[in-house]
Protein backbone atom coordinates (compact mmCIF):
# COMPACT_ATOMS: atom_id res chain seq x y z
CA UNK A 1 0.00 0.00 0.00
CA UNK A 2 1.60 3.51 -1.07
CA UNK A 3 3.71 5.15 -1.16
CA UNK A 4 0.94 7.82 -0.01
CA UNK A 5 1.78 11.39 1.04
CA UNK A 6 0.38 11.82 4.76
CA UNK A 7 0.77 14.92 6.36
CA UNK A 8 1.37 14.37 10.42
CA UNK A 9 -2.30 14.84 11.24
CA UNK A 10 -3.47 11.86 8.76
CA UNK A 11 -0.28 9.92 10.02
CA UNK A 12 -1.03 10.20 13.20
CA UNK A 13 -4.83 9.14 12.59
CA UNK A 14 -3.81 6.31 10.63
CA UNK A 15 -1.72 4.93 13.61
CA UNK A 16 -4.97 5.53 15.77
CA UNK A 17 -6.66 3.66 13.39
CA UNK A 18 -4.63 0.82 13.28
CA UNK A 19 -4.41 0.93 17.36
CA UNK A 20 -8.01 0.76 17.68
CA UNK A 21 -9.14 -1.64 14.70
CA UNK A 22 -5.93 -4.81 14.21
CA UNK A 23 -6.38 -7.73 15.53
CA UNK A 24 -3.42 -8.58 17.24
CA UNK A 25 -0.86 -10.43 16.97
CA UNK A 26 1.22 -7.49 15.15
CA UNK A 27 4.55 -6.66 14.67
CA UNK A 28 4.92 -3.35 12.81
CA UNK A 29 8.55 -2.97 11.46
CA UNK A 30 9.55 0.65 11.24
CA UNK A 31 12.15 2.17 8.53
CA UNK A 32 12.95 5.96 7.34
CA UNK A 33 15.43 8.51 8.60
CA UNK A 34 15.92 10.09 11.58
CA UNK A 35 12.97 12.18 12.14
CA UNK A 36 10.65 10.74 9.38
CA UNK A 37 7.79 10.11 11.98
CA UNK A 38 8.23 6.96 13.56
CA UNK A 39 8.05 7.40 16.66
CA UNK A 40 4.79 9.73 15.96
CA UNK A 41 3.40 6.47 14.38
CA UNK A 42 4.56 4.47 17.32
CA UNK A 43 2.97 6.79 19.35
CA UNK A 44 -0.75 6.60 17.59
CA UNK A 45 -0.46 3.51 17.54
CA UNK A 46 -0.15 2.88 21.37
CA UNK A 47 -2.84 5.47 21.02
CA UNK A 48 -5.47 4.05 19.50
CA UNK A 49 -5.25 1.12 21.33
CA UNK A 50 -6.25 3.39 24.16
CA UNK A 51 -2.51 3.82 25.79
CA UNK A 52 -3.67 6.65 27.95
CA UNK A 53 0.03 7.23 30.01
CA UNK A 54 2.96 9.38 28.69
CA UNK A 55 4.61 7.99 26.60
CA UNK A 56 8.02 8.66 26.09
CA UNK A 57 10.91 7.80 23.45
CA UNK A 58 12.33 4.47 23.77
CA UNK A 59 15.76 5.45 22.32
CA UNK A 60 17.47 5.20 25.57
CA UNK A 61 15.02 2.26 27.46
CA UNK A 62 15.24 0.26 24.30
CA UNK A 63 11.97 -0.68 24.89
CA UNK A 64 8.28 0.73 26.38
CA UNK A 65 5.98 -1.84 27.13
CA UNK A 66 1.94 -0.70 27.81
CA UNK A 67 -1.01 -2.34 28.76
CA UNK A 68 -4.02 -1.89 26.68
CA UNK A 69 -7.27 -2.10 27.49
CA UNK A 70 -8.11 -4.13 24.78
CA UNK A 71 -6.54 -6.81 26.32
CA UNK A 72 -3.23 -6.95 24.96
CA UNK A 73 0.08 -5.24 25.34
CA UNK A 74 1.85 -2.97 23.42
CA UNK A 75 5.56 -3.10 22.75
CA UNK A 76 7.32 0.23 22.08
CA UNK A 77 11.07 -0.60 20.39
CA UNK A 78 13.95 1.29 19.06
CA UNK A 79 16.93 -0.15 17.72
CA UNK A 80 18.64 2.99 16.77
CA UNK A 81 21.27 2.85 19.45
CA UNK A 82 22.25 -0.41 19.03
CA UNK A 83 25.53 -1.20 17.16
CA UNK A 84 25.96 -4.21 14.63
CA UNK A 85 27.16 -7.43 17.08
CA UNK A 86 25.19 -5.89 19.94
CA UNK A 87 23.22 -8.20 22.02
CA UNK A 88 19.32 -7.73 21.54
CA UNK A 89 18.19 -10.34 24.28
CA UNK A 90 18.31 -7.70 26.81
CA UNK A 91 15.22 -6.19 25.25
CA UNK A 92 13.47 -9.62 25.38
CA UNK A 93 14.02 -10.27 21.70
CA UNK A 94 12.50 -13.75 22.29
CA UNK A 95 9.76 -12.98 24.04
CA UNK A 96 8.60 -10.13 21.59
CA UNK A 97 8.91 -12.79 18.89
CA UNK A 98 6.31 -14.77 20.60
CA UNK A 99 4.44 -12.24 22.31
CA UNK A 100 0.05 -11.97 21.32
CA UNK A 101 0.25 -8.13 21.58
CA UNK A 102 1.66 -5.42 19.28
CA UNK A 103 5.18 -4.85 18.80
CA UNK A 104 5.97 -1.51 17.57
CA UNK A 105 9.36 -1.59 16.19
CA UNK A 106 11.71 1.70 15.38
CA UNK A 107 14.50 1.26 13.11
CA UNK A 108 14.13 -2.36 12.22
CA UNK A 109 16.20 -2.51 9.22
CA UNK A 110 19.07 -3.04 11.98
CA UNK A 111 17.40 -6.59 13.13
CA UNK A 112 17.61 -7.60 9.42
CA UNK A 113 15.86 -11.14 9.59
CA UNK A 114 16.08 -11.83 13.55
CA UNK A 115 12.55 -10.37 12.38
CA UNK A 116 9.04 -12.62 12.30
CA UNK A 117 8.05 -14.19 9.19
CA UNK A 118 4.49 -11.95 9.59
CA UNK A 119 4.67 -8.91 10.07
CA UNK A 120 4.10 -5.45 8.57
CA UNK A 121 7.22 -3.53 6.69
CA UNK A 122 6.65 0.62 7.03
CA UNK A 123 8.57 2.98 5.54
CA UNK A 124 8.63 6.50 6.12
CA UNK A 125 10.43 8.90 4.01
CA UNK A 126 10.69 12.94 3.67
CA UNK A 127 9.41 14.32 -0.08
CA UNK A 128 9.90 17.87 -1.22
CA UNK A 129 6.97 19.23 1.15
CA UNK A 130 8.15 19.08 4.23
CA UNK A 131 4.98 19.37 6.14
CA UNK A 132 4.43 15.65 4.25
CA UNK A 133 6.11 11.57 4.09
CA UNK A 134 5.59 9.57 2.01
CA UNK A 135 4.60 6.28 3.53
CA UNK A 136 4.39 2.79 2.46
CA UNK A 137 3.38 -0.48 4.19
CA UNK A 138 3.28 -4.28 2.85
CA UNK A 139 2.23 -6.87 4.61
CA UNK A 140 4.46 -9.68 4.76
CA UNK A 141 3.20 -13.40 5.84
CA UNK A 142 0.66 -14.54 8.13
CA UNK A 143 0.16 -10.44 9.44
CA UNK A 144 -2.98 -9.23 9.86
CA UNK A 145 -4.88 -7.14 7.08
CA UNK A 146 -3.46 -3.71 6.24
CA UNK A 147 -5.44 -1.10 7.78
CA UNK A 148 -6.47 2.09 5.19
CA UNK A 149 -5.09 4.99 5.29
CA UNK B 1 12.57 -40.17 40.63
CA UNK B 2 12.70 -41.44 44.29
CA UNK B 3 9.57 -41.05 46.03
CA UNK B 4 10.14 -38.44 48.79
CA UNK B 5 7.06 -37.13 50.64
CA UNK B 6 6.46 -34.89 52.78
CA UNK B 7 5.43 -35.35 56.90
CA UNK B 8 3.49 -33.47 58.41
CA UNK B 9 4.83 -31.21 61.00
CA UNK B 10 3.63 -28.62 63.22
CA UNK B 11 4.70 -24.89 63.57
CA UNK B 12 8.10 -23.85 65.04
CA UNK B 13 9.33 -27.67 64.26
CA UNK B 14 12.79 -27.28 63.36
CA UNK B 15 13.25 -27.96 59.55
CA UNK B 16 16.34 -29.02 58.78
CA UNK B 17 16.11 -28.97 54.85
CA UNK B 18 13.75 -26.31 53.84
CA UNK B 19 14.43 -25.30 50.51
CA UNK B 20 12.74 -22.71 48.24
CA UNK B 21 12.98 -23.39 43.90
CA UNK B 22 11.31 -21.25 41.55
CA UNK B 23 11.72 -22.18 37.76
CA UNK B 24 10.67 -19.77 35.10
CA UNK B 25 12.32 -20.50 32.11
CA UNK B 26 9.22 -20.94 30.05
CA UNK B 27 5.79 -19.97 30.09
CA UNK B 28 5.14 -22.63 32.53
CA UNK B 29 6.77 -21.73 35.49
CA UNK B 30 6.54 -23.05 38.83
CA UNK B 31 7.50 -22.44 42.98
CA UNK B 32 8.15 -25.83 45.17
CA UNK B 33 8.70 -25.52 48.56
CA UNK B 34 10.77 -28.49 50.42
CA UNK B 35 10.47 -29.59 54.38
CA UNK B 36 12.80 -32.62 54.78
CA UNK B 37 10.72 -33.43 51.24
CA UNK B 38 8.31 -31.97 48.35
CA UNK B 39 5.88 -30.25 50.80
CA UNK B 40 4.40 -27.75 48.21
CA UNK B 41 4.55 -27.09 44.56
CA UNK B 42 2.48 -24.55 42.41
CA UNK B 43 2.87 -24.40 38.64
CA UNK B 44 1.48 -21.07 36.59
CA UNK B 45 0.98 -21.55 33.22
CA UNK B 46 1.22 -18.12 31.68
CA UNK B 47 2.01 -15.83 29.07
CA UNK B 48 4.08 -12.86 29.91
CA UNK B 49 3.98 -12.38 33.35
CA UNK B 50 6.71 -13.97 35.50
CA UNK B 51 7.80 -11.05 36.64
CA UNK B 52 4.38 -9.72 38.16
CA UNK B 53 3.20 -13.51 39.63
CA UNK B 54 6.37 -15.17 40.63
CA UNK B 55 6.65 -13.24 43.86
CA UNK B 56 3.11 -13.58 45.12
CA UNK B 57 3.55 -17.22 44.06
CA UNK B 58 6.88 -17.56 46.30
CA UNK B 59 4.32 -15.91 49.37
CA UNK B 60 1.50 -17.79 48.80
CA UNK B 61 4.25 -21.11 48.90
CA UNK B 62 5.86 -19.97 52.12
CA UNK B 63 2.44 -19.14 53.67
CA UNK B 64 0.69 -22.05 52.31
CA UNK B 65 3.91 -24.68 54.36
CA UNK B 66 4.03 -22.26 57.07
CA UNK B 67 7.69 -21.38 56.70
CA UNK B 68 9.13 -18.04 57.21
CA UNK B 69 11.57 -16.73 54.44
CA UNK B 70 14.64 -17.10 57.17
CA UNK B 71 13.58 -20.71 57.69
CA UNK B 72 14.71 -21.43 53.84
CA UNK B 73 18.29 -22.34 53.81
CA UNK B 74 19.05 -23.53 50.35
CA UNK B 75 17.63 -21.39 47.25
CA UNK B 76 17.29 -23.49 43.70
CA UNK B 77 16.94 -22.25 40.62
CA UNK B 78 16.52 -23.61 36.99
CA UNK B 79 19.40 -22.16 35.20
CA UNK B 80 17.99 -22.16 31.18
CA UNK B 81 18.07 -22.40 28.59
CA UNK B 82 14.74 -20.64 28.00
CA UNK B 83 13.08 -17.75 27.45
CA UNK B 84 16.11 -15.04 27.80
CA UNK B 85 13.55 -12.48 30.34
CA UNK B 86 12.14 -15.91 31.54
CA UNK B 87 15.57 -17.56 32.93
CA UNK B 88 16.91 -14.03 34.36
CA UNK B 89 13.87 -13.72 36.24
CA UNK B 90 14.82 -16.87 38.18
CA UNK B 91 18.52 -16.49 38.45
CA UNK B 92 17.49 -12.91 39.76
CA UNK B 93 15.81 -14.03 42.49
CA UNK B 94 17.81 -17.37 43.62
CA UNK B 95 20.99 -14.60 43.38
CA UNK B 96 19.23 -11.97 45.42
CA UNK B 97 17.76 -13.87 48.16
CA UNK B 98 20.51 -16.35 48.23
CA UNK B 99 23.22 -13.15 48.55
CA UNK B 100 20.97 -10.99 50.87
CA UNK B 101 20.21 -14.23 53.36
CA UNK B 102 23.77 -15.71 52.82
CA UNK B 103 22.04 -19.36 51.60
CA UNK B 104 24.02 -21.76 49.53
CA UNK B 105 22.51 -21.14 45.94
CA UNK B 106 21.63 -24.31 43.44
CA UNK B 107 21.12 -23.95 39.59
CA UNK B 108 20.06 -26.97 37.57
CA UNK B 109 20.09 -27.13 33.91
CA UNK B 110 16.44 -26.27 33.24
CA UNK B 111 16.59 -29.30 30.40
CA UNK B 112 17.67 -31.74 33.37
CA UNK B 113 14.72 -30.46 35.18
CA UNK B 114 12.26 -31.67 32.16
CA UNK B 115 14.46 -34.67 31.84
CA UNK B 116 13.69 -35.93 35.79
CA UNK B 117 9.95 -34.66 36.10
CA UNK B 118 9.42 -36.89 32.79
CA UNK B 119 9.20 -39.65 35.16
CA UNK B 120 11.02 -41.88 32.34
CA UNK B 121 14.38 -43.99 33.48
CA UNK B 122 17.49 -44.32 30.37
CA UNK B 123 17.97 -41.63 27.56
CA UNK B 124 15.81 -39.16 27.84
CA UNK B 125 15.90 -35.82 25.48
CA UNK B 126 14.72 -33.10 26.98
CA UNK B 127 13.52 -30.06 24.56
CA UNK B 128 11.56 -27.15 24.80
CA UNK B 129 10.78 -24.36 22.08
CA UNK B 130 13.33 -22.14 21.21
CA UNK B 131 11.65 -20.72 18.18
CA UNK B 132 12.81 -20.09 14.92
CA UNK B 133 12.95 -23.54 13.98
CA UNK B 134 14.86 -24.59 16.70
CA UNK B 135 14.69 -26.08 19.97
CA UNK B 136 16.94 -26.41 22.84
CA UNK B 137 17.76 -29.82 23.68
CA UNK B 138 20.11 -32.13 26.12
CA UNK B 139 20.26 -35.72 26.35
CA UNK B 140 20.74 -37.35 30.32
CA UNK B 141 20.74 -40.51 30.96
CA UNK B 142 18.32 -40.80 34.38
CA UNK B 143 18.13 -43.63 36.83
CA UNK B 144 16.83 -43.78 40.30
CA UNK B 145 20.53 -42.56 42.02
CA UNK B 146 21.19 -39.36 39.64
CA UNK B 147 21.84 -38.57 36.08
CA UNK B 148 24.26 -38.37 33.39
CA UNK B 149 24.37 -36.09 30.92
CA UNK B 150 24.87 -37.55 27.48
CA UNK B 151 24.26 -34.10 25.21
CA UNK B 152 24.78 -30.89 26.44
CA UNK B 153 22.23 -28.02 26.10
CA UNK B 154 22.31 -26.50 22.79
CA UNK B 155 20.16 -24.92 20.11
CA UNK B 156 19.11 -27.31 17.66
CA UNK B 157 17.06 -27.41 14.05
CA UNK B 158 15.39 -30.85 14.85
CA UNK B 159 16.81 -32.65 11.42
CA UNK B 160 20.22 -32.43 12.71
CA UNK B 161 19.89 -33.22 16.48
CA UNK B 162 18.58 -36.19 15.43
CA UNK B 163 21.33 -36.85 13.39
CA UNK B 164 23.81 -35.91 16.03
CA UNK B 165 21.86 -38.66 18.64
CA UNK B 166 22.32 -41.07 16.11
CA UNK B 167 26.14 -40.54 15.87
CA UNK B 168 26.28 -40.52 19.40
CA UNK B 169 24.37 -44.06 19.62
CA UNK B 170 22.12 -42.29 21.57
CA UNK B 171 18.04 -43.33 21.24
CA UNK B 172 15.88 -41.45 24.07
CA UNK B 173 12.75 -41.11 24.77
CA UNK B 174 11.82 -37.29 24.02
CA UNK B 175 10.03 -34.88 26.39
CA UNK B 176 9.31 -31.71 26.74
CA UNK B 177 7.54 -28.84 24.83
CA UNK B 178 9.81 -28.75 22.01
CA UNK B 179 9.15 -32.63 21.33
CA UNK B 180 5.41 -31.82 21.04
CA UNK B 181 5.65 -28.79 19.14
CA UNK B 182 8.10 -30.83 16.50
CA UNK B 183 6.16 -33.90 16.84
CA UNK B 184 5.64 -34.48 13.29
CA UNK B 185 9.12 -33.56 12.43
CA UNK B 186 10.89 -36.24 14.82
CA UNK B 187 8.63 -39.05 14.18
CA UNK B 188 9.12 -38.03 9.98
CA UNK B 189 12.61 -39.03 10.72
CA UNK B 190 12.07 -41.27 13.42
CA UNK B 191 8.95 -43.17 13.45
CA UNK B 192 9.19 -45.00 16.18
CA UNK B 193 10.03 -42.39 18.39
CA UNK B 194 8.30 -41.92 21.73
CA UNK B 195 7.63 -38.54 22.57
CA UNK B 196 5.90 -38.19 26.32
CA UNK B 197 2.52 -36.26 26.85
CA UNK B 198 2.98 -32.36 27.64
CA UNK B 199 2.03 -32.82 31.40
CA UNK B 200 5.30 -35.04 31.55
CA UNK B 201 7.53 -32.55 30.30
CA UNK B 202 7.73 -29.76 32.25
CA UNK B 203 10.62 -27.84 33.67
CA UNK B 204 8.83 -28.12 37.46
CA UNK B 205 10.56 -26.75 40.65
CA UNK B 206 9.68 -29.77 41.86
CA UNK B 207 12.33 -31.48 40.06
CA UNK B 208 14.64 -29.19 40.72
CA UNK B 209 14.09 -29.92 44.46
CA UNK B 210 14.90 -33.01 43.67
CA UNK B 211 17.39 -32.84 41.85
CA UNK B 212 19.45 -30.89 45.07
CA UNK B 213 18.78 -33.95 46.91
CA UNK B 214 19.83 -36.27 45.11
CA UNK B 215 22.63 -34.10 43.11
CA UNK B 216 24.07 -31.58 45.35
CA UNK B 217 27.67 -31.12 44.20
CA UNK B 218 26.04 -30.66 40.15
CA UNK B 219 23.77 -27.82 41.23
CA UNK B 220 26.05 -25.98 44.19
CA UNK B 221 26.69 -22.28 42.90
CA UNK B 222 30.17 -21.45 44.16
CA UNK B 223 30.65 -17.47 44.01
CA UNK B 224 26.47 -16.23 43.06
CA UNK B 225 27.57 -13.07 42.74
CA UNK B 226 29.17 -14.06 39.47
CA UNK B 227 27.45 -16.62 38.03
CA UNK B 228 25.13 -16.45 35.37
CA UNK B 229 22.39 -18.48 33.85
CA UNK B 230 22.65 -20.71 30.64
CA UNK B 231 21.49 -19.09 27.66
CA UNK B 232 23.08 -20.95 24.82
CA UNK B 233 22.24 -18.78 22.03
CA UNK B 234 22.10 -15.29 21.32
CA UNK B 235 20.27 -12.65 19.75
CA UNK B 236 22.29 -10.30 18.14
CA UNK B 237 22.34 -6.91 15.62
CA UNK B 238 23.24 -8.66 12.33
CA UNK B 239 26.74 -7.10 11.21
CA UNK B 240 25.90 -6.38 7.69
CA UNK B 241 22.85 -4.09 8.74
CA UNK B 242 24.56 -0.94 9.64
Amino acid sequence: MGPEKLSEKQLEEWGERIGREVEPPLWIAMAGPLGAGKSVLARSVCRGAGVSSYIPSPSFTLVQRYASPRGFLVHHVDLFRLQPGDPMDPLGWDDLLADPGIVLLEWADRAGDLQPSSRWDVTIDYVEDPEQRAVKVAKVGAAPELVEW
Amino acid sequence: MKATEAKPRGPGEDHAETWLGVETSTPTGSVAVWKNGLAFEQILRIQKTHSERILPAIDHALAMTETSPSDVNAFIVGAGPGSFTGVRIAASLGKGWSMARGIPLFAYSSLLAVAVGSGARGSVCAMVDARRGQVYAACYRVTERGTTEELAPGAWHVADLLAELSRRRVDPIFAGAGAIVYRESITGIRGDAVILPAHLGLPRAANLLWLRAVEPELGRVATPEAWEPTYVREWRVPEDKR
